[in-house]
């Protein structure tokens, strides 16, 4: 790699540690680094002692810890296989303007992403190698060492997949169904399920915990171990440095996968005279995408203004997230299984966390066909002949309604697999989704509205980034409890004058709910009508 | 009419002429391009371009929207690969020999990026580390000066406004001589002044050797600036050759009288 490369990542490390000093002389990047740092702390303590005293849950020993972290880096090695038609290394505009336009390899440039990498990767590890020494008193070193080389493993073995995938369009394997290789990944994940649950019964977690402690599977997870033990490890010699070297040959040998790979791939760039058909491949990765006099047909309906604002967010779902949202899908519809059998070992408390912790947190962040999504077009949306209100309920809409169909697809899929005695419960909640989604949603886009921020982290340590999302985190789970609150409490009052009636209840409840999440999409009209925030000076992603 | 132009503080880059007349000695063709096409898809956006930019020249590429000029000139920089033809610049074929080929090249996008949390000076270091510039420092300082950035040297790439990171980006093209010189819009959110610096380090620049494609939608500032012309449309050719004698024979023809009417009456008659 050359020398100036070397020089941009530092020039880069160090205008970036700059670029965080300089965040902290606003007061505005002083509070949210207070918040990034002392909040998570105290939630840290809160819930560490509750643990230990209040509900007397054992700390996980460090045999399951291994095994989870095991594990979830082998989900980590085989993600990049569902986006496996992607770039495997994503250049930005000015790295195209310097750096494919400059006289550098293609061989420097890869090398140049993954020393990129790799600062990100320590930089996190100087972190986690911190806290984890300030928390578990643990060994700082092999938790840096772990983290970087980790990481580094997850990042070249999905640049390996997609440099594999690449090769593989351009030889016309897989020519005739692009996204072969997800239904293949699907349709083996799905067998060894079948295999796993029929050689060793019990819940799914369990019977993949006992396969792990098999002969085959230690040798198949030997790979994933090294870096879990470089992470876990508590002495120097032999422990850190025997399967640090491990881990790092590991590495060593999937650089010079990907190196051969990418060489192979640009010497078949040349004799193969037109990029076409790996272009197809690369574009024609989304599934829902559709005619546009398909979509067109929608655009009659008015609805006073509402109906063009939810045409373009829907067409805009369509276009760029059709796979994502068919991976939703997909998982709402396993959620259920998952869920009820799954983790049919699991307290009823955890599984309805993950299920809350899906709706609330990860659904939204995904959906952002809203003023979220428009960051730069906020000038061109108050622009519009528009009444503040419609842009708002139109911008809304979308995310709303994908989302509700994604969780009553999960509740459908739920509601099947239970006993008579439980599903009248779950039955009750499907009216709710609906106005619940609407508030859920409004909440988001006003807090946005309000300080509106960029979605992703500009780097490793953007504490304005992370301040912000706690901020937002309170913010969204104090305002949700309030409402819920208060409308259940409007229920129950109602309900007690109506001889304890759980319709009165529900319908009460119900629409207390919907006044709330109309009165909070007004708010958001309101906020949307008097904010300005020209897009020139939004923040932009680095 | 291009007399009247000031000439420009010193640029620094010196390419030895014949002649107090600037004739330039390089006038062998440093940008060659044979049967060059460009598929997206089933799309053919450039379609079998073929031509020649020698030393001293400068070539206006003008198109309507969609015609494939910036398609041609990523082409031309090697950021998109041709998918049929090759290119030559300085007389290395940017497949074969893509380093030694761009180490000759500077380039200047339609909209150009800078890297966040780096200053002026620092993407000026960047440039010189990236093309073997020793002693970098007087021709950034000089280069500052012409472009009156002096005072926006330690300022960081995201504050400066959009003029102010053009001229960022042609302060970094420029720092290593490059023989061959693609423009892309370069005229692109400047004021009058940087308009006039920039043309001005264009002619002397082709004056010292260079050659310089330049691709814009501005017909006046081509018709001033430019020796030569191409014209696209649809990714094809539908005109090249000299300025004078493009323009001439359309006008010998009773098509038209200046660039403007060639090419409302090309475009119009699709080529």
């Amino acid at each position: 790699m050359e020398l100036a490369l070397f020089q941009l990542l530092a020039l880069r490390l160090r205008g970036g540690l700059r670029t965080r000093l300089q965040q902290l002389l606003s007061v505005r990047g002083l509070v949210y680094f207070c918040i990034s740092c002392f909040v998570p702390l105290i939630i840290w303590i809160g819930l560490h002692r509750l643990s230990a005293s209040t509900l007397n849950l054992s700390i996980a020993t460090s045999v399951q810890l291994e095994t989870f972290m095991v594990l979830g880096l082998v989900a980590a090695t085989l993600l990049p296989l569902l986006t496996a038609s992607s770039p495997a290394f994503h250049y930005s505009p000015e790295e195209v303007q310097f750096l494919r336009a400059g006289p550098f390899s293609r061989q420097s440039l890869v090398l140049y992403k993954i020393f990129s990498a790799a600062s990100g990767a320590a930089l996190t590890g100087l972190i986690l190698a911190s806290a984890t020494f300030f928390a578990h008193g643990r060994f700082p070193t092999s938790v840096f060492f772990g983290t970087l080389l980790t990481l580094l493993f997850v990042r070249l073995s999905s640049a390996t997949v997609r440099s594999a995938w690449r090769l593989f369009a351009q030889m016309r394997l897989f020519s005739s169904l692009p996204q072969v290789s997800s239904l293949l990944l699907a349709c083996t994940l799905g067998l060894l399920a079948w295999l796993l649950l029929a050689s060793f019964g019990g819940s799914l977690v369990e019977a993949l915990l006992a396969f792990c402690e098999t002969p085959t599977g230690e040798f198949l997870l030997l790979p994933f171990k090294a870096f879990v033990r470089v992470t876990l490890a508590d002495r120097m010699f032999p422990d850190l440095i025997l399967w640090s070297a491990f881990a790092v040959a590991i590495n060593l040998f999937l650089l010079l996968l990907l190196l051969r790979l990418d060489s192979v791939i640009d010497s078949c760039m040349e004799d193969e005279p037109s990029e076409n058909r790996s272009s197809e491949l690369q574009s024609s990765g989304d599934l829902l995408v559709s005619s546009s006099a398909a979509v067109t047909q929608l655009l009659p309906y008015r609805f006073g203004g509402v109906g063009p604002i939810v045409w373009r967010q829907l067409v805009r779902a369509r276009r760029s997230a059709g796979t994502a949202l068919l991976g939703l899908t997909v998982l709402a519809i396993l959620g259920g299984p998952i869920l009820v059998q799954g983790l049919s070992g699991y307290p009823a408390l955890t599984r309805i966390g993950i299920a809350v912790t899906f709706a609330i947190f990860v659904l939204p962040k995904t959906m952002t066909f809203d003023f979220r999504g428009d960051a730069t077009s906020l000038s061109w949306l108050k622009g519009l002949p528009l009444r503040a209100d419609s842009i708002a309920l139109g911008q809304l809409m979308t995310p709303v309604i994908l989302t509700s169909c994604i969780e009553l697809l999960f509740l459908g899929s739920t509601i099947c697999l239970l006993d008579e005695s439980s599903y009248h419960k779950l039955l009750a909640l499907v009216p709710f989704v609906l106005p619940f989604n609407l508030l859920l949603y409004s909440i988001e886009n006003g807090t946005f509205l309000l300080v509106p921020f960029r979605v992703m982290p500009t780097g490793r340590i953007d504490f304005e980034f992370f301040g912000r999302s706690v901020f937002e985190v309170l913010t969204k789970m104090l305002l949700l409890s309030l409402m819920i609150a208060v409308s259940a409490r409007a229920g129950r009052l109602v309900s007690s004058m109506a001889n304890e009636s759980a319709f009165v209840f529900y319908a009460t409840t119900w629409l207390a709910l919907s006044f709330a999440a109309a009165l909070a999409v007004w708010i958001v009209a309101l906020i949307f009508k008097r904010s300005e925030h020209p897009s020139d000076v939004l923040p932009q992603p680095e | 009419m291009r007399d009247n132009y000031p000439s420009p503080p010193d640029s620094g880059i010196r390419i030895p002429c014949d002649s107090d007349r600037g004739i330039p000695r390089i006038l062998v063709p440093q940008i060659v391009v044979e049967g060059v096409s460009k598929n997206y898809g089933a799309s053919r956006v450039v379609d079998n371009l073929s031509f020649e930019v020698a030393g001293g020249q400068i070539l206006g590429l003008v198109g309507q929207n969609g015609a494939g000029k910036t398609t041609t000139l990523q082409m031309l920089a090697g950021i998109t690969r041709p998918t049929t033809g090759s290119v030559r610049i300085a007389g290395h074929d940017l497949r074969k020999s893509p380093i030694n080929a761009k180490k000759s090249l500077g380039y200047i996008p339609d909209s150009p990026r800078l890297f966040t949390g780096l200053t002026v000076w620092e993407h000026l270091a960047f440039a010189a580390a990236t093309y073997g510039v020793e002693d970098f420092r007087p021709k950034a300082e000089s280069l500052l000066a012409q472009l009156e950035l002096n005072d926006k040297r330690n300022e960081l790439a995201q504050n400066l406004s959009l003029g102010m990171r053009q001229k960022v980006s042609i302060a970094c093209a420029y720092l290593h001589n490059p023989k061959v010189l693609l423009f892309d819009e370069p005229l692109t959110g400047l004021d009058p002044n940087g308009i006039r610096i920039l043309t001005d380090s264009m002619r002397r620049l082709a004056a010292e050797g260079a050659s310089i494609i330049i691709s814009s939608h501005l017909l006046k500032v081509v018709e001033d600036l430019c020796t030569d012309l191409l014209l696209l449309n649809n990714g094809k050719r539908v005109a090249f050759g000299r300025l004078e004698s493009v323009v001439g024979g359309c006008a010998a023809s009773g098509a038209a009288s200046g660039l403007e009417d060639v090419f409302f009456a090309i475009t119009r008659d699709g080529g």
